[in-house]
């Protein structure tokens, strides 16, 4: 990671401490972000519902959302 | 079957200064007060957790700056996850100020089949192709502090990093959605360098001398108490 990118998302992950979205919604809330920058997208799962773990996570494509359901619904470990 | 990987942003109280996951050193307190690192992290099926490159950096930067923002707004979590078969989601383009633009739709996605082989984790720690970065012996940590598990994916929950005399290690304990509803960690598997097994076998020696330690689970939640993280 370069340093740019590295000041970025250090920027980033602190504005998103911030806005505390945990408080808002809850890892079972999936929804798509779909970065046109990249034309990358995925299921995002926000992470601190429980005031254990604080952060975000996105599993990439469409498998991500089945994925993250199938998780979920403890289907698959 | 498709696979997915993933990306991550976690406030790890696991981190340790110098860990290439580090995102910066600086630690922050949280809310509670202890002290955390910001971490980013890139999952792929069948390899262990690494840190994210650039591009990888800079969606997920994108990402956060688009959940903030909405949240900030109180946008978040307002409108249904799903309608009907179609799927929320928000477009992120970025304005030449460098903030970023959000527009909400609903999407309907193909139909994938996820499958992820299962890895299994032995008591000797060998995966099938995950190798731990800095891991050059095998692991010899005692079977009295593991269970058998699959584990399919890797998630932030799930793996405290841990460095000792400059080499990784990672311990699994279980995945972020069991640990959501209650926090019982069933399983736990060590990859380490040689030089953590005299480190490893002294937590087993511990872990020996307390007899009410017969469960898998308290095996596994020893474990990790155990461990220099």
């Amino acid at each position: 990671m370069n340093h740019q990118a590295r000041e970025r998302l250090e920027a980033a992950a602190r504005r998103f401490l911030d806005a505390k979205p945990w408080s808002a919604v809850g890892d079972e809330y999936l929804f798509g972000l779909h970065d046109r920058v990249n034309d990358r997208f995925g299921c995002v799962s926000v992470m601190g519902g429980a005031g254990l773990e604080f952060g975000l996570t996105v599993n990439l494509g469409a498998a991500g959302f089945e994925l993250l359901q199938r998780l979920l619904d403890s289907q698959i470990d | 079957m498709a696979q997915s990987s993933g990306i991550s942003f976690l406030l790890s109280q696991h981190a340790e200064e110098g860990q290439p996951l580090l995102v910066s050193e600086e630690p922050i307190a949280r809310e509670d007060g202890t002290p955390a690192y910001l971490t980013a992290w890139r999952f792929v099926p069948g390899q262990l957790p690494r840190p994210v490159d650039s591009e990888e950096a800079l969606f997920l930067s994108r990402c956060l700056e688009a959940v903030a923002d909405l949240a900030k707004k109180g946008k978040l979590g307002k409108a249904a996850a799903r309608d009907g078969t179609r799927v929320l989601f928000y477009n992120l383009s970025e304005l030449a100020s460098g903030k970023i633009k959000t527009r909400m739709s609903y999407r309907r996605l193909d139909e994938v089949a996820v499958g992820h082989k299962p890895v299994a984790f032995t008591v000797q720690g060998g995966t099938g192709g995950a190798v731990a970065p800095g891991c050059h012996g095998r692991n010899r940590v005692s079977s009295s502090h593991m269970a058998l598990k699959s584990l399919s994916v890797f998630r932030p929950f799930a793996l405290r990093p841990s460095t000792s005399a400059g080499d990784s290690a990672w311990l699994v304990t279980t995945n972020m959605f069991q640990v959501r509803s209650s926090y019982r960690p069933t399983a736990a598997w060590v990859t380490c360098p040689v030089s953590m097994t005299r480190r490893a076998a002294s937590a087993r020696a511990a872990s020996s001398a307390n007899p009410q330690s017969s469960s898998s689970a308290n095996r596994a939640r020893r474990c990790s108490d155990s461990l220099p993280l």
